[in-house]
C-alpha cells in the first residue's frame, strides 16, 4: 500500500464536488441498511452504506478536512485495508440510493472510492488477479482470446456473421462468450437477428472486455483502452447501432465509453430488451401462442435502476406470457441477486446467500421461470437455485422470446 | 442584567455570524476542491417541473423513506414539519410577518395561532426529537455507525427546544421586550417577557447550534437539497435518454 500523504490527497481528489456534497449529506441514519444486500447476509455495521460513508469521511476529513491543515493526522494502514474490504464487498447495486432520503447516490460514490483505492494499491488481491487476467486475455475469465468465438460451434450457430460493415454489431461480452449456462443467450439473440432479416455483425476476436469489471476494480486507464480498442473496432464496420444482451456491457458501453474517450461513439448502443419492444410495437412479432408458465422478471440492477429500462422488459412479457407477475422488490426497488461489484471475486459464497433470497422471493409468487436481462444475473441466480436445490428455470429474456418464436 | 444576558444577546450574535459565515465558506470551498462534473451529468431531459416536482415529494414528503418506511417515515416528518412550524413562528419575533395578517380568521382563532399552537407544536418536536435520539441509542443498526456528532446534535436539538418550551411557559404576563441582538439587522420583538434565566440559555443554545451547522452533518439542511436535485436529475437523465432514444427511433 502506498499510503504516504501526498498519495492519499492525491487519490482522493477523483472524487467530483457532487459526489463530496453528497458524501457529507449522510445524516447517518441507517434507513439504507435493509436494502442493502450485503449487509442483509452478514449484519456488519460497516456494509452498512452509511457505515461505508461515515468510515471514508473519516478517512477523507484526516486528509482533506479543514482540521487536517493543522493537525496532520496519520491514516493509518487499517483504516484504508477496513474500508476497502468493505467498499469491495459492495454489488454496486445502488438500491441504497432508492431508500436514503436526500438520494444520496452510492453506488457512483464507491466506484470513485474504488479508484482512489486502486491508485493507493489498497484493492484487494483476488480483485488484482482480475485485473491481470484482463490486462493478458482481454476477459475477466483468463480464457485466450482466440476462443471467444468457441461458442458458436459449441450451440451450433449456423450463421455467425463476421462483416466488414454492417447495420447492427451485437457485442456479445464475456460472461456470455466465455460462460456455457449463457452461451445459449448468445445463441438466442443471434437466431433472433437472423429470424428478423437484420443485416447483422460480430466483432468476433477483435471483441475485448467492454471495460466494466475494470471499471468496477477502479482502474480507469485501463478501462479507456479496451474502451478505445472497442470503439475503433467497431467504427470501423460503419454500424448504426450496438446491440448487446448484458446489462453491464449496455451500461458501460452506453454511459461510461462517451466519458472514458471524451466524445459520443458515432452508433447508439441499445439492449435486446429495447430491441424485441420496437419489433413488438411495429407489429412484427408474430406470436401464435402465450407461455402459460408463471413468470417473474428479475430486473437487473445496471439496467432497471441505473439504466432506467424498466417498462420495456415487462412490455415483452405481457406479449408473450399469459401469466406474468411480479416478484417482491421491483422495477427501482429491485433487490440485486449479488452479481455484480465483482462480488464473485472478493467474496462468491456471499454472492450465492444474497442469490438465495431472490430464489425465494420468486417462489413465494408460484413462478416456475424466473427472466431477467443480464448473463451474470442469470448465472448467480442459477448458483442459488443449485444452492436451494429448486427446481425454478433461469432464463434470459431473449432465450424466452426465442422459444416463443420456435427458434430454440 | 446578568453577565450571561449580556452575554448571549449583545456579544455572542457576533461570534455566531462569523464563525456560521466563516463555517459555510470553509464548507463550501472544500466541495468546489473536488473535481469538476461532466456537464452532462447537470444536464436534465425532462421539464424542470419534473425536477421540482420529484424535489418536492422527496425533500418535503420523504417519498423515498414513506416507500419502505412507514413508522420512520412519519416520525421523520413530524420533527421536520414541528422544526419548520418553529422556525416560522419565531420569524412573527422578528417582524417577518404579523398575527394581524390572520385576523380574517377571528380573533379566537388567532389567538390560539400565536399562543396555543405552538406550545403543542413544541410538544411535538420535543416529542419527535427524543424519539429519534431513542432510536439511535437503542437501534444497533443506527448506533453502530453514529458519530459523536449525532449525539451530540440531537442533544443540542432537545436543549433547544427544552430551552425554548420553558420560555413560553414562563412568559405569561403582558410585558413586551426588544432585543437588538445585531442593531438594525436582527431584533427581536417579544409581547410577553419570559424569565431571564430560560431565554437566555434558549439564545445560547440556540446559537450554539447555529454556529455548529457548518461543521456537522446539520450542514444536510442546505446540502441536502443539492443532493436531492442531484438525484431527481439523474432519474431524469436515465428517463430522458429512454425517451430520446424512442424519438430518434420513430423519426
Amino acid at each position: 500500500m502506498n499510503l504516504k500523504r501526498e498519495n492519499v490527497v492525491e487519490a482522493f481528489s477523483n472524487l467530483t464536488r457532487i459526489q463530496l456534497i453528497q458524501l457529507e449529506t449522510c445524516a447517518r441514519c441507517s434507513l439504507c441498511s435493509n436494502e442493502c444486500p450485503t449487509w442483509s447476509e452478514l449484519r456488519k455495521p460497516i456494509l452498512i452504506p452509511g457505515g461505508k460513508m461515515a468510515a471514508f469521511l473519516k478517512i477523507y476529513n484526516k486528509a482533506k478536512g479543514l482540521l487536517s491543515k493543522i493537525f496532520r493526522r496519520e491514516i493509518k494502514e487499517d483504516e484504508i485495508k477496513q474500508l476497502a474490504n468493505a467498499v469491495y464487498i459492495c454489488t454496486l447495486c445502488g438500491r441504497c440510493m432508492e431508500a436514503c432520503p436526500f438520494g444520496i447516490q452510492d453506488e457512483n460514490i464507491w466506484r470513485s472510492v474504488r479508484e482512489a483505492l486502486h491508485s493507493l494499491e489498497a484493492t484487494p488481491n483476488n480483485i488484482l488477479e482480475l485485473e491481470k487476467m484482463l490486462e493478458k486475455t482481454y476477459n475477466p475469465y483468463g480464457m485466450e482470446p482466440e476462443t471467444r468465438m468457441d461458442w458458436v460451434d459449441y450451440v451450433d450457430l449456423e450463421e455467425a456473421p463476421m462483416k466488414e460493415k454492417a447495420d447492427i454489431l451485437y457485442f456479445v461480452g464475456c460472461t456470455t462468450s466465455f460462460k456455457a449456462i449463457n452461451q445459449e443467450i448468445a445463441y438466442s439473440v443471434s437466431v433472433l437477428l437472423n429470424h428478423f432479416h437484420e443485416n447483422w455483425t460480430f466483432m468476433g476476436e477483435q471483441e475485448w472486455c467492454c471495460g466494466s469489471p475494470l471499471l468496477m476494480m477502479g482502474n480507469k486507464e485501463q478501462a479507456r483502452k479496451f474502451a478505445e480498442h472497442n470503439i475503433k473496432e467497431i467504427e470501423k464496420r460503419n454500424v448504426k447501432f450496438v446491440l448487446t444482451s448484458c446489462a453491464g456491457c449496455y451500461r458501460t458501453l452506453k454511459s461510461e465509453y462517451p466519458k472514458l474517450i471524451g466524445r459520443r461513439p458515432k452508433y447508439e448502443v441499445i439492449h435486446v430488451i429495447q430491441y424485441l419492444k420496437d419489433k413488438i410495437d411495429k407489429g412484427t412479432l408474430n406470436l401464435e401462442t402465450k407461455m402459460d408458465e408463471i413468470v417473474v422478471y428479475h430486473d437487473p440492477c445496471e439496467l432497471s435502476r441505473l439504466s432506467g429500462l424498466i417498462k420495456e422488459p415487462r412490455e415483452i412479457l405481457s406479449a408473450i406470457c399469459k401469466n406474468y407477475v411480479e416478484i417482491p422488490e421491483h422495477g427501482r426497488d429491485a433487490r440485486c441477486c449479488g452479481g455484480g461489484g465483482l462480488l464473485s471475486a472478493s467474496d462468491n459464497s456471499l454472492r450465492t446467500k444474497i442469490s438465495v433470497r431472490r430464489i425465494k422471493q420468486a417462489e413465494s409468487t408460484g413462478a416456475k421461470i424466473i427472466t431477467s436481462a443480464c448473463p451474470s444475473c442469470k448465472m448467480t441466480l442459477i448458483d442459488g437455485t443449485k444452492e436451494l436445490k429448486s427446481k425454478i428455470e433461469i432464463l434470459d429474456i431473449a432465450e424466452l422470446m426465442a422459444k416463443q418464436l420456435n427458434l430454440l | 442584567m446578568s453577565m450571561l444576558s449580556t452575554f448571549v444577546r449583545y456579544q455572542l450574535p457576533y461570534i455566531t455570524l462569523t464563525v456560521l459565515t466563516l463555517g459555510f465558506i470553509f464548507r463550501i470551498q472544500k466541495w468546489l476542491r473536488g473535481k469538476k462534473e461532466e456537464k452532462e451529468y447537470l444536464k436534465s431531459y425532462k421539464p424542470i417541473k419534473y425536477i421540482i416536482k420529484d424535489l418536492f415529494l422527496n425533500l418535503v414528503l420523504f417519498k423515498n423513506v414513506f416507500k419502505k418506511r412507514k413508522i420512520m417515515w412519519f416520525l421523520i416528518l413530524l420533527f421536520h414539519f414541528s422544526a419548520a412550524a418553529v422556525l416560522f413562528g419565531h420569524l412573527r419575533g422578528f417582524n417577518v410577518w404579523s398575527a394581524d395578517w390572520f385576523l380574517f380568521l377571528g380573533e379566537e382563532n388567532v389567538e390560539f395561532l400565536v399562543e396555543k399552537l405552538p406550545v403543542y407544536i413544541g410538544w411535538l418536536f420535543t416529542f419527535s426529537t427524543l424519539a429519534l435520539l431513542l432510536r439511535r441509542v437503542i437501534s444497533k443498526d443506527v448506533r453502530s455507525i453514529s458519530w459523536l456528532d449525532d449525539y451530540f446534535t440531537i442533544i443540542m436539538v432537545i436543549l433547544v427546544v427544552f430551552t425554548g418550551m420553558m420560555t413560553r411557559l414562563t412568559a405569561t404576563a403582558y410585558q413586551p421586550l426588544k432585543i437588538e441582538f445585531i442593531p438594525g439587522i436582527l431584533i427581536l420583538s417579544i409581547e410577553k417577557k419570559p424569565v431571564d434565566i430560560w431565554m437566555d440559555l434558549h439564545f445560547l443554545f440556540t446559537q450554539i447550534f447555529f454556529m455548529y451547522i457548518p461543521f456537522s452533518k446539520l450542514i444536510h439542511i442546505v446540502s441536502g437539497i443539492l443532493t436531492s436535485a442531484f438525484y431527481s436529475l439523474n432519474k431524469s437523465r436515465l428517463e430522458g435518454s429512454r425517451i430520446e432514444f424512442e424519438k430518434r427511433k420513430r423519426s
